[in-house]
């Protein structure tokens, strides 16, 4: 097989040709995958030589893993187009309203007293301490009203201690 | 890379409206690295539906996949691409796994080729990952010089030289095997 130098100029037609020719008759091996965040740093540049060596092995013997390289390649310098407003709304429904900063405790007065730097229990403690304000109030109200309204003691229940004049002279 | 993450230690805290901060910021992301797979095989409706079986995925299990995240090693936005990609890639194999009953194939689909070139077996390791990628990308792909480098993140004189090597290596292998 003559080699010319025209036949390893980049992009010539024989190069393409033979190459065509080697990846049809090619059963690579298949390497393992590594993971989504090692292909990242591979895109992102900041593996070190050998494991930019096994990612490489791997795009060689998977078109798909190449696909995947140079799509974030090539993402990370695009504006982006906004995302469907039906799938913003559906992503978001995923994570209710949930207890927010601090983790519930296992147990005991550490629990206890860890328990009062959530939200919900300052607002539920005094929402207790409003009602019980309130029924107080009408407690008290009540009661006032019972006495007011009450029949005033009558003079003429008092004993008469006073002599009888007859019964002095 | 502390401005795409400063919220992702109170979303990983069960903050919702972190959560919500995070699906307006990266749904874009998201949905296009689908789309982007996707649209050329025909399944670009499917799209939506995969970007949001990504983001199943990220809040399962309070948040087991998005806490393997290390910012220390890539970008967010470059790992939810790979995340998402691998979803899109995923979706299309299994499309795939449908059969297509033979009398919706077009005839011409059926034609045998009258003449197929020789194809050519090279022993492994003949040529290296790195070789190979480049005529891979230059070749089939028909990427040019600067896409390959930027890909390989290599500089372009790098690409052209391994080409070259790749290329001597080949002809002088079928060359020995000629005789």
């Amino acid at each position: 097989m003559k080699t010319t130098r025209e036949d390893n100029d980049l992009g010539s037609p024989a190069a393409a040709a033979l190459w065509r020719r080697v990846r049809a008759g090619r059963t690579p091996q298949g390497a393992a995958a590594p993971d989504a965040l090692t292909i990242a740093a591979y895109a992102d540049g900041t593996l070190d030589l050998e494991a930019r060596d096994r990612v490489e092995a791997w795009m060689a013997a998977s078109p798909e893993a190449l696909d995947l390289i140079i799509s974030a390649r090539s993402a990370a310098a695009k504006p982006y187009p906004p995302a469907p407003a039906r799938l913003v709304a559906r992503a978001s429904g995923l994570v209710a309203g949930r207890r927010a900063i601090v983790p519930p405790a296992s147990g005991g007065v550490l629990s206890w007293l860890a328990g009062w730097t959530q939200p919900s229990v300052w607002a539920a403690a005094t929402a207790a301490m409003l009602l019980a304000a309130v029924i107080s109030f009408e407690v008290g109200r009540e009661a006032t009203i019972t006495l007011a309204s009450a029949a005033p003691v009558q003079a003429d229940d008092s004993i008469d201690i006073s002599p009888s004049t007859d019964d002095l002279l | 890379m502390s401005g795409e993450t400063a919220d992702l230690d109170r979303l990983l805290g069960g903050d919702k409206a972190a959560w919500d901060r995070f699906v307006g910021r990266f749904a874009p992301v998201i949905y296009a690295a689908v789309h982007r797979r996707l649209g050329p095989a025909g399944r670009g409706g499917d799209a939506e539906d995969v970007a949001q079986d990504v983001f199943v995925r990220l809040c399962a299990r309070d948040f087991h996949l998005l806490r393997s995240y290390d910012a220390a090693r890539a970008r967010i936005t470059t790992w939810l691409t790979v995340i998402a990609g691998s979803a899109a890639i995923d979706h299309l194999r299994r499309q795939r796994g449908y059969t297509q009953s033979i009398d919706d194939v077009p005839e011409a689909s059926l034609a045998v080729d009258p003449v197929e070139p020789a194809l050519l077996k090279i022993p492994d390791g003949l040529l290296s990952p790195r070789q190979t990628l480049v005529l891979e990308m230059l070749y089939m792909r028909e990427l040019d010089v600067t896409d390959v480098a930027a890909t390989l993140a290599i500089d372009p004189q790098t690409v052209r030289s391994t080409h070259h090597k790749a290329l001597t290596k080949l002809r002088a292998h079928f060359r020995d095997s000629d005789g």
